[in-house]
C-alpha cells in the first residue's frame, strides 16, 4: 500500500480511530502490528515471511544476548549479522553477484553459461534489515537492553509509517516510545501531524511526480545540452521531492499514534559542503552507517590515510545499499571522494543547529547543490551507458528542449526552495507564515495542488526499490 | 506548513480566530481556483478524461444525433478524408464521419461496438483503412483508448468515478484537473482562451487543416497484412452484418509519391477478398484521389482532397 493512493486514504483513518480507543500499550502495540502487516502484505503478503524471519531471528538473538558476557554477545551479533545480510544477498544483490563474477569471467576470456536468476526484491527490504541490525548491534554492544515483549518488539519491526523507506529508526529511540501506552494524542499533535502529512503529499504528488515525465523522457533519450540539463536538474529536484515527501508523510502519520520519528531531512540542498550535505540528506542512513560501519572501521581516530579509506569504504557500501548496481558503487564512491576533499580542505564544521542562510554563502550552496545534482546521473541511470549517454547529451551542445519543460521544472524548483528556506527559518518568509490567512492560503494551495496533480501517473516512491 | 515555522502551536493566540483566519485562506484559494478555471474553460476543450478531444466531440454529438443512414469510421485518413456534411446535403440522408485520428482497427472495434452502433444506429458502415492499416496488431493504442476515465466508466462504470463525475458537475475546477496539471494544456488555454471548434456538426473536420502537423511514429510504407488484424476486421464485420448494418470497405488513398509502386496492391487484394467473403462492399479509393497537390503530407488529403474524395465516394457507393 502506497502512502498516496485511495486504500491508505481509507486505512488511515480506520487504524487510528481504533488505536484511539485502545488504553494499554499491548493492545496499541497489538493493533499497530496488524496494522502493519495488513500495509506490508498488500504488495505481497509472502514478503511478511521474510519481515516475520527477520523478527523472530533478532528477537530472539537480542534475549540469548541479555546478561551473556561480551564475547558470547559478538558471537550472537555476527549470527544476527549473518541471517540479516543473508537475506538482503539473497533477495537483493545474488543476481548482481553472479552477473559480475560472469562478466569478469567473460573478461578474462572463460565463456561461462550466464545462469537466469529471477528474484523478486521485497519492498523496503533494505531498511528493515538494517533497523533490525541496529537493535542487535546496540544490545550486544550493551547500549541496549534486549526486549522482552516479542509483540513491541515486532511493532518496532514493522511500524507501516516507516516500514518500506524509512526513517531508520535506532531501536533505542523508538523502542522506548512503544514500551509504555501511548495517552490520547493531543489536538495540537494531530494538526501538526496532518500538516506534515500534508506536506509530505505536496512534495510528492505535486512536484515529484509533475517533473517526472521530464526526467524519465531525459534519461531514456537525452538530447541537446539544454534539454538534458533540465531533465538531470529535474530528478534532483524529484528524488527529493519523494523521498522528503515520504519521509513527512511518515512522520506525521507516526505523529497522529503518538509516535516521533526522526527528522531524516533537513534543506539539504541548502548545503555549503558535502559534509554538510550528508549530515541533512536521509539523516537516519548516514547515522546508521556512521555508527555501526564508519566507527567500527575507526572513524577518524587514527592515521589521515586511515580516516580517508574509512570514509571511502563507508560511502561504497552506502552506495551499494541503495541498490545491486556499479552504478549506485560509483554514486557512493564519488561522495566518499568529495567527503574526502571535504575533510582534506578542513570543511568539517561541528554537527549542529541549523540556520538561515547567508546570502553570501549562495555560491558555495550553489556549487554543492550543482556536485550533488550531477553525481545523481549515476544514482538515476540504469546502467553505466546510460549515464554516459547523460553526460554526452549535457556536452552535446545545441538545445531541443521544451519551453513548457523549463516552465514546469523552475516552477517545482521555487517552491522546493520556498519549502527549504521556511523550514531553515529564513525569517522574511516566515513571518508572513505567522499570519493565520496566510497560513490557510498555503494550506489551501498544498491541498489543492494535491488534488489536481493526484492520478498524473507518478506512481510510487523511489526509495521503495531499495 | 512546515511545523517547525508554526507559531500556532506555541504563541498564545485565540485559537478560533486562528482557526477562522486558516479557513478564510483555504476558502480564498478554493475560490481564486473555480473562478479561474472557468475563466478559463472554454480554451481547455473537454476535460482531460478521454482519449482525445476529438473522441469527446464526436460522442457528445453522438449522444444528440439519433439514427443515421451512413457512418464513417477509420484513423486520420477517414477523419480528415470525408466532408460528412457534403455527403448529408448531396444524397439527403443523414451522414456522420466517426473517424477518430491516431486510432488503429483495434481500437475502431471497441468505438464501434460500444459507442457508435448504440448510439446513432447506422443502417451502414463505411470502414476506411489506409494501406498499411491491415499491418501489424497494436494493443498500446488500444490499451490507452481503455484507460482514458471516460472510456473506462462507460465500459466498467465504478462507483468511484460516479462520485468523481458528480463533483466535476458542481466545479469546474476539479473537472479540468488534467489540463491544469500539463504547463502545454494551461498555457494554450491563456493565451488562446477559445478552443478551435474543428469539427461540424456532422463529425466532419470543418477548419482549413491544410497545414495540420501530424505527429506519427515510424512510417511503414509498404502494404502486410497481419493475421491478427484480417481475423480482427472479419470478425468487426461478422458483429455488424449480425445486427442488420451494411459494411462498405473503402481503401484509402494516399499520394503516389509515398508508396513504392505496386506497395498498396497487396492491400486492396486483401480487402476485397475480405468483402467478398464477408458479402460485404469494396471500394477501391486510391482512383478517386489521385492528384498528390489533394494530400497535405502525401498521406491525409487536404480540404480540397476531402471535397474531392467525398464527391468520388458518393458515386461509387451509389454504383454499389
Amino acid at each position: 500500500m502506497v502512502f498516496n493512493s485511495l486504500q491508505y486514504a481509507a486505512f488511515l483513518p480506520v487504524v487510528w480511530l481504533v488505536y484511539r480507543s485502545l488504553a494499554s500499550a499491548r493492545h496499541q502495540n497489538l493493533w499497530l502490528l496488524l496494522a502493519s502487516y495488513v500495509f506490508y502484505g498488500w504488495w505481497d503478503w509472502r514478503f511478511l515471511g521474510l519481515i516475520v524471519l527477520s523478527t523472530v531471528v533478532d528477537y530472539a538473538l537480542g534475549r540469548a544476548m541479555q546478561d551473556r558476557s561480551r564475547s558470547k554477545r559478538m558471537r550472537l551479533l555476527a549470527v544476527s549479522i549473518a541471517v540479516n545480510l543473508g537475506v538482503l544477498a539473497v533477495f537483493k544483490y545474488l543476481g548482481f553477484f553472479v552477473d559480475s563474477a560472469v562478466d569478469a569471467l567473460v573478461a578474462m576470456g572463460f565463456e561461462p553459461n550466464r545462469p537466469l536468476l529471477r528474484i523478486v526484491l521485497p519492498v523496503g527490504i533494505s531498511f528493515y534489515t538494517f533497523q533490525t541490525l541496529s537493535y542487535s548491534f546496540d544490545v550486544a554492544r550493551g547500549d541496549l537492553e534486549a526486549e522482552h515483549d516479542p509483540i513491541t518488539f515486532a511493532t518496532y519491526v514493522a511500524f507501516f509509517p516507516q516500514l518500506v523507506a524509512g526513517p531508520i529508526e535506532r531501536a533505542s529511540r523508538l523502542l522506548p516510545q512503544l514500551q509504555s501506552a501511548r495517552p490520547p494524542v493531543a489536538s495540537h499533535a494531530i494538526g501538526s501531524g496532518c500538516r506534515l502529512i500534508l506536506l509530505g503529499l505536496f512534495k510528492k504528488v505535486a512536484l515529484a511526480d509533475a517533473v517526472a515525465p521530464v526526467v524519465n523522457e531525459t534519461f531514456a533519450q537525452p538530447a541537446g545540452t539544454i534539454a538534458t540539463a533540465i531533465g538531470v536538474f529535474a530528478f534532483s529536484l524529484q528524488i527529493y521531492g519523494d523521498f522528503s515527501g515520504y519521509t513527512d508523510i511518515a512522520r506525521g502519520t507516526a505523529r497522529l499514534f503518538g509516535i516521533e520519528l526522526v527528522q531524516n531531512f533537513r534543506q539539504p540542498y541548502l548545503s555549503r559542503n558535502i559534509t554538510e550535505f550528508w549530515r541533512t540528506w536521509h539523516i537516519s542512513l548516514s547515522d546508521w552507517l556512521h555508527s555501526y560501519l564508519y566507527i567500527p572501521l575507526g572513524g577518524n581516530r587514527n592515521s589521515p590515510r586511515a580516516t580517508y579509506r574509512n570514509l571511502m569504504i563507508t560511502m561504497l557500501l552506502g552506495g551499494l545499499w541503495h541498490g545491486a548496481s556499479w552504478t549506485f558503487v560509483v554514486w557512493g564512491a564519488l561522495h566518499g571522494l568529495y567527503l574526502s576533499l571535504d575533510r582534506l580542505r578542513g570543511r568539517v564544521e561541528p554537527r549542529g543547529a541549523r540556520r538561515p542562510v547567508r546570502f553570501s554563502e549562495f555560491p558555495a550552496v550553489l556549487g554543492t547543490f550543482l556536485t550533488v545534482t550531477l553525481t545523481w546521473i549515476f544514482f538515476r541511470a540504469d546502467t553505466f551507458s546510460e549515464a554516459v549517454d547523460v553526460f554526452a547529451g549535457l556536452f552535446s551542445g545545441g538545445g531541443g528542449w521544451l519551453p513548457e519543460d523549463l516552465i514546469l521544472v523552475g516552477l517545482v524548483a521555487a517552491q522546493l526552495l520556498v519549502i527549504d528556506l521556511l523550514g531553515r527559518g529564513q525569517p522574511w518568509l516566515c513571518r508572513p507564515l505567522a499570519h493565520p490567512v496566510v497560513r490557510g492560503l498555503a494550506y489551501g494551495i498544498a491541498g489543492l495542488s494535491v488534488v489536481i496533480w493526484s492520478g498524473g501517473g507518478g506512481g510510487e516512491f523511489i526509495y521503495f526499490q531499495f | 506548513m512546515n511545523s517547525s515555522t508554526s507559531s500556532s502551536d506555541s504563541a498564545p493566540v485565540d485559537r478560533s480566530a486562528w482557526r477562522r483566519g486558516v479557513l478564510v485562506g483555504i476558502l480564498i484559494v478554493l475560490l481564486i481556483g473555480e473562478v479561474g478555471a472557468r475563466v478559463l474553460e472554454p480554451g481547455f476543450g473537454h476535460n482531460g478524461d478521454w482519449p482525445s478531444n476529438e473522441t469527446f466531440v464526436k460522442h457528445e454529438q453522438m449522444q444528440t444525433l439519433g439514427p443515421v443512414d451512413t457512418v464513417y469510421v477509420g484513423s486520420s485518413l477517414i477523419a480528415f478524408g470525408i466532408d460528412s456534411q457534403i455527403a448529408s446535403n448531396a444524397t439527403g440522408e443523414t451522414h456522420y464521419n466517426a473517424g477518430l485520428s491516431a486510432a488503429v482497427l483495434e481500437t475502431w472495434d471497441i468505438w464501434l461496438r460500444e459507442f457508435v452502433v448504440p448510439k446513432i444506429s447506422p443502417d451502414r458502415v463505411v470502414l476506411g483503412l489506409g494501406h498499411t492499416e491491415l499491418n501489424g496488431f497494436d494493443d498500446e493504442n488500444v490499451q490507452r483508448f481503455l484507460d482514458a476515465p471516460a472510456i473506462s466508466q462507460a465500459l466498467e462504470p465504478t462507483d468511484l468515478r460516479r462520485v468523481e463525475e458528480a463533483v466535476q458537475e458542481v466545479s469546474t475546477l476539479f473537472e479540468y484537473r488534467r489540463q491544469l496539471r500539463d504547463v502545454r494544456d494551461l498555457g494554450r488555454a491563456i493565451l488562446q482562451p477559445e478552443f478551435p471548434d474543428f469539427w461540424g456538426s456532422a463529425g466532419e473536420r470543418q477548419d482549413d487543416f491544410s497545414q495540420v502537423e501530424i505527429i506519427e511514429g515510424r512510417r511503414q510504407f509498404e502494404a502486410d497484412p497481419s493475421e491478427e488484424r484480417v481475423a480482427g476486421l472479419r470478425n468487426l464485420i461478422g458483429w455488424l452484418d449480425s445486427k442488420g448494418i451494411d459494411v462498405v470497405l473503402v481503401l484509402m488513398p494516399t499520394a503516389d509519391g509515398l508508396l513504392d509502386l505496386g506497395a498498396d496492391e497487396l492491400a486492396a487484394t486483401t480487402l476485397a477478398a475480405i468483402a467478398e467473403s464477408t458479402g460485404s462492399v469494396f471500394v477501391d479509393g486510391r482512383g478517386l484521389a489521385s492528384d498528390p497537390s489533394l494530400f497535405f503530407d502525401g498521406a491525409h488529403l487536404g480540404p480540397t482532397g476531402q471535397d474531392v474524395f467525398t464527391e468520388g465516394l458518393l458515386a461509387a457507393l451509389v454504383d454499389t
